[in-house]
């Protein structure tokens, strides 16, 4: 592999950042001067820009006329139902999830965070294959991706709002769920 | 913090009692919200129905409104928690949208690059097979890439709604934009 190539593929992922406009000081000044010597390069940021100025040219779908007003008479019925008593909720089994659950999630998705793929620092990375849940790492580099970002997603979750408590409950049952399939 | 968006304006209004701000905020984000929603649970009824309950979310929460981000990254956030939910419930309807342009070709029957053709042109001409490359990215992959690159968040703004890090956005996107990229590759959606 030549030089280039390898600046290429150093450069891969801050090609993306350059076109958001994300990429800034040293890192944006070393991306500019390999774009003036790799066409390659030039090649490919002009074909993110126009998977992007794609996307931007798809068609909106209209929002309909009367969304605004079921919304509204959605608002007034909930209010009704507010004014009458809530019926005894039954207790929720997730609730009692010790934090040792809600710990080692934290942990994966640091660990998945630090794994190679995702950093320059593969020595610091946790062994994953100590951590309670690793069976469900052994898929598709995407699911886990996606796990990796759910479980980040829990460990930095607000348990007093609501959204964030069903949210907290899907992705519990989640791992329950992977959790049985692998033992089972 | 956020006071100069007028976004922020109107919900601290709502949250001060104005329902006409309700109204406003809703004619100024459904639009860019369905679209989103759209894209994300790949189907228009769903989707509809999603922007109904955020806007409800938005309703429900007005008294303890406290603007420490843009209105619209607190929106989406709302709005892509929703989405994932919705995307993980074992009964979905099957998806269907109203507004994809022609039949239903795979994404590699579209038409090549011309670099002689105006940009714009190309652009639209691509749409509707970037847009069915789109729905076949992960979840997450989609939501970050629209979010950044149709929406316009920063990577900070995209990692709040996602609820994830800006290290993981950075990845998310280009992830999804080697693949639309590689994907319309041939067909091709290269400038």
């Amino acid at each position: 592999m030549s030089q280039l190539d390898r600046d290429c593929r150093e450069f891969e992922e801050d090609l993306s950042a350059f076109a958001d406009r994300e990429l800034s000081g040293a890192p944006q000044a070393r991306l500019r001067e390999h774009l003036a010597s790799c066409a390659s390069c030039r090649a490919r940021l002009a074909a993110f820009e126009g998977v992007d100025a794609a996307l931007r040219a798809l068609e909106p779908t209209p929002v309909p006329d009367a969304l605004l007003a079921r919304t509204r008479e959605r608002i007034v019925a909930e209010g009704r139902s507010r004014v009458q008593p809530a019926p005894p909720r039954r207790p929720l089994r997730w609730l009692a999830v010790p934090a040792g659950l809600a710990a080692a999630a934290a942990a994966l998705a640091l660990a998945l965070l630090w794994s190679p793929r995702w950093s320059e620092h593969p020595a610091a990375a946790p062994d994953v294959a100590e951590l309670p849940v690793a069976g469900v790492l052994a898929r598709s580099s995407d699911e886990e991706l996606e796990l990796a970002l759910a479980l980040e997603a829990l460990a930095g979750l607000a348990p007093e709002d609501d959204l964030a408590l069903i949210e907290q409950l899907d992705l519990l049952e989640r791992l329950d769920q992977l959790d049985a399939k692998e033992r089972g | 913090m956020h006071q100069a968006d007028p976004d922020v304006r109107l919900m601290l209004a709502l949250r001060d009692g104005d329902e006409s701000a309700f109204d406003a905020l809703f004619r100024r984000w459904a639009g860019p919200l369905l679209h989103y929603l759209e894209r994300l649970v790949r189907d228009t009824a769903s989707a509809e129905e999603l922007v109904q309950e955020s806007f409800l979310r938005v309703y429900r929460a007005r008294e303890r409104y406290e603007p420490d981000a843009r209105f619209s990254t607190w929106l989406y956030t709302i709005a892509s928690r929703l989405a994932f939910n919705e995307l993980r419930r074992p009964q979905r309807r099957r998806p269907h949208r109203s507004s994809d342009p022609g039949p239903d070709a795979p994404a590699s029957e579209l038409p090549a690059a011309q670099p002689a053709i105006d940009a714009v042109v190309h652009a639209r001409r691509c749409a509707g097979a970037v847009g069915r490359a789109l729905d076949e990215l992960p979840e997450r992959q989609r939501a970050a890439l629209w979010l950044s690159a149709v929406e316009g968040l920063s990577y900070a703004e995209v990692a709040r709604s996602l609820e994830t890090t800006e290290k993981s956005v950075k990845a998310l996107v280009h992830r999804a934009r080697v693949a639309l990229a590689d994907r319309l590759k041939g067909g091709e959606v290269s400038a």
